[in-house]
């Protein structure tokens, strides 16, 4: 990969999407589970709360914000190597179970005839593909797509506007501030801190934390949003049955007989964030395997890791079962990730002030 | 090297996730469904499309074709009857479900939420219920069905003459069977020479009898949903429209009081020869509003539950959900007192004079 090619506005949008897609999962759940008829309201605080914790380690990481050359700078080698190790891991899990859930989605929606293994096959194909051609090509398809994933879901907002009930916003605090000010649902942003991964290859090295809040800004408006309509189209308690909200409010669209149903554009979200999230686990994973062990020729490890998650998707079982695992380990990750970066940041400032 | 790589793995991804999904000939799509109790299982009716007497399709064959199934759900039904039929029964184009007057709001709510769960559904699918044989009223709508069935279904929910654009979706009364605190009002089909016709509104409650109302001039004015409705009285006929919702104001004391205020535009369709235009106006007001009254009134004390979603209006007084729920609207809406207040204002001028007095 050649240095310093990915513009920060690229990268941006490849951190929208990889925020605003979780939505497409049971994200807004969370929300009205937690806090009923104001799950919005939770949204925009989680939103705030990431923005916190991203501008606390991007004030702590100073000026080399590159997450490996800080842990070898902390840690030395070993340092590098280890943290090198646990981000690819924690990545390549992160794409077994993404890869798990899209298909399991795929194959019950869309494609109820077709093998599973072989809709994440062609998922992960295709993925590796892009990957192989480059990180770059990748992060200037994310741009559009990040736009396209936007309209796609304004549009699925938009024209559920008839179906909305302003007055379900009552009682305005829902399950109480308590509930609103939780800290559930922060998980979201996690994939925000793969930002300090990619800065040596950003035209600007001094654009990550620019990045990062740009992209939590854009990703919580359009999350915020999509949980407002959804409280709004379909009244507590029953806006906590419905595993998918934004299939559910993408199927109620019904403008007269000619315009009803817009599951065909749910699914086209599904299908098309599903590749480009696998691709961007896959990239970030063997980059940061190639940096983190010196490996000169990034393309001979790329099959290696897309196979590595075609498997991890394939140890998880049933639909459910990678369900739980991956709201579980997702937590968990994102818990990991940030004390790993915290931990490397702190250690090398504490390091270059003695 | 790279062209041919992103050729293959373009064609390989191509080439495996394609194939033959059902065919229109193995499918058999339900139009609509009707529900009968029968013992501890229900009668599922099933319309299903026949795309060969659609559009004329061809000569005197039936558009619809009918089967009947017992079973504890729709799905298992749905399988006997694909097992019958030779063809695949698929749900999603369903457009309405019927169900008979002695499935209480507890079935309703068990098989809309099957309905629901399944993927092969529309959310928006209309709900009806039958004081007769739900199976009746699925099989009546045959003759009149033309070549687009959400056409008919609108005709006979959605008509002026069978007053009811206020319907409820099968989502709608989802999440209203999960709100315990208010009840469902779904219009009522009857058969009546041969033509289906909603004939009043029945209203759902768990295991109870259900009980009718007729009055759909007042209902749809509570849903801010009066258009071009003629309404005589006598001293003439006023053209009413409704273009805003009603103001719904809730005072949540220790006895509830409801403040209705409904806003219509009104149009002199037809004014006695005795009569000024003043007088046809207030007196269109005082009966609008005595209707309205009487039906608030109706669904507090007789129904004893709140299916007019005036809870939306007790929502405002409360911050919190614990603080609603600790208020006990239903067991308040009981005894709530209603004052209801009817402004119509001229819409348009129209062609005759007005009358010396009433200026």
């Amino acid at each position: 990969m050649k240095s310093k090619s990915i513009s920060s506005g690229d990268a941006k949008w490849v951190f929208v999407i990889m925020c605003v897609s979780k939505i497409l999962f049971s994200a807004i759940n969370k929300f009205t589970y937690s806090s009923a008829n104001s799950g919005y309201l939770q949204a925009l605080w989680q939103g705030v709360c990431a923005l916190a914790v991203f501008g606390l380690v991007a004030l702590i990481s100073g000026d080399n914000a590159d997450l490996l050359s800080s842990a070898d700078d902390a840690f030395g080698k070993i340092g590098l190597r280890t943290c090198g190790f646990a981000v690819t891991i924690l990545l390549i899990a992160e794409a077994g179970a993404m890869l798990k859930i899209y298909t399991d989605v795929i194959a019950s929606i869309a494609l109820p005839r077709s093998s599973e293994f072989l809709i994440s096959l062609a998922i992960v194909g295709a993925s590796a593909t892009l990957v192989f051609f480059g990180i770059p090509p990748l992060f200037a398809y994310c741009r559009g797509s990040g736009i396209i994933l936007l309209v796609a879901l304004a549009v699925i907002c938009a024209l559920n506007i008839p179906n909305c009930n302003i007055s379900e916003v009552f009682p305005v605090f829902g399950n109480g501030i308590k509930n609103i000010l939780k800290i559930n649902g922060l998980e979201i942003y996690a994939d925000m801190l793969t930002v300090f991964l990619i800065v040596p290859h950003l035209k600007s090295e001094k654009d990550a934390a620019k990045i990062g809040i740009k992209s939590i800004i854009i990703s919580t408006i359009a999350i915020t949003s999509a949980t407002f309509i959804y409280v709004l189209s379909v009244p507590y308690p029953a806006s906590t049955l419905f595993s998918l909200p934004i299939l559910e409010i993408a199927s109620a669209v019904k403008l007269d007989v000619l315009f009803q149903r817009a599951e065909g554009v749910f699914l086209f979200l599904w299908i098309f964030t599903g590749f480009i999230l696998t691709s961007i686990y896959i990239s970030l994973s063997t980059e940061t395997f190639r940096r983190s062990f010196a490996i000169t020729d990034r393309r001979a490890i790329t099959p290696i890791f897309a196979f590595l998650a075609l498997c991890t998707a394939q140890t998880l079982k049933s639909p459910s079962e990678s369900g739980i695992i991956y709201d579980r380990f997702y937590i968990f990750g994102a818990i990991l990730f940030l004390f790993l970066t915290l931990t490397v940041f702190i250690t090398k400032r504490i390091k270059e002030n003695i | 090297m790279k062209k041919i790589l992103f050729i293959f793995s373009i064609t390989f991804c191509a080439t495996i996730i394609c194939g033959c999904g059902n065919e229109i000939d193995d499918t058999a799509y339900v139009i609509a469904i009707g529900v009968d109790k029968s013992g501890e299982t229900y009668e599922f009716t099933l319309a299903i499309g026949n795309p060969a007497g659609i559009n004329g399709g061809s000569g005197d064959r039936e558009t619809l074709i009918f089967e009947s199934q017992q079973g504890h759900d729709l799905f298992s039904a749905g399988e006997y009857v694909s097992a019958h039929l030779g063809q695949t029964v698929n749900f999603s184009h369903a457009e309405l479900i019927v169900f008979s007057s002695d499935i209480n709001s507890d079935g309703t709510a068990e098989i809309l939420q099957s309905l629901t769960q399944h993927l092969n559904r529309r959310p928006q699918i209309m709900v009806a219920t039958s004081s007769k044989s739900a199976g009746e009223a699925v099989r009546a709508i045959n003759d009149e069905l033309e070549s687009n069935p959400e056409k008919y279904i609108k005709k006979i929910l959605e008509d002026l003459r069978s007053p009811v654009s206020t319907g409820t979706s099968g989502k709608d009364l989802l999440c209203r069977t999960k709100n315990n605190s208010i009840g469902t009002a779904l219009p009522n089909l009857e058969n009546i020479d041969g033509i289906t016709q909603v004939t009043s509104f029945s209203v759902l409650t768990s295991n109870e009898t259900a009980v009718t109302f007729n009055d759909f001039i007042a209902y749809k004015m509570l849903f801010g949903d009066v258009k071009n409705l003629s309404f005589p009285t006598n001293y003439g006929t006023l053209i009413l429209n409704q273009h805003t919702s009603p103001k719904i104001k809730a005072l949540c004391g220790n006895k509830l009081e409801i403040f209705v205020n409904l806003t219509l535009s009104g149009t002199p369709a037809h004014i006695q020869a005795d009569a000024s235009k003043n007088a046809l106006y207030k007196t269109t007001e005082n009966e609008i509003a005595e209707r309205v009254n009487a039906l608030l009134n109706f669904s507090s004390k007789t129904a004893k539950i709140d299916f007019l979603n005036i809870e939306s209006a007790g929502k405002k007084c409360f911050l919190t959900r614990r603080q609603w729920e600790a208020y006990g609207w239903k067991e308040k809406y009981k005894t709530a007192t209603f004052n209801v207040t009817v402004k119509i204002l001229p819409e348009k001028i129209g062609l005759l004079s007005v009358r010396r007095e009433d200026k």
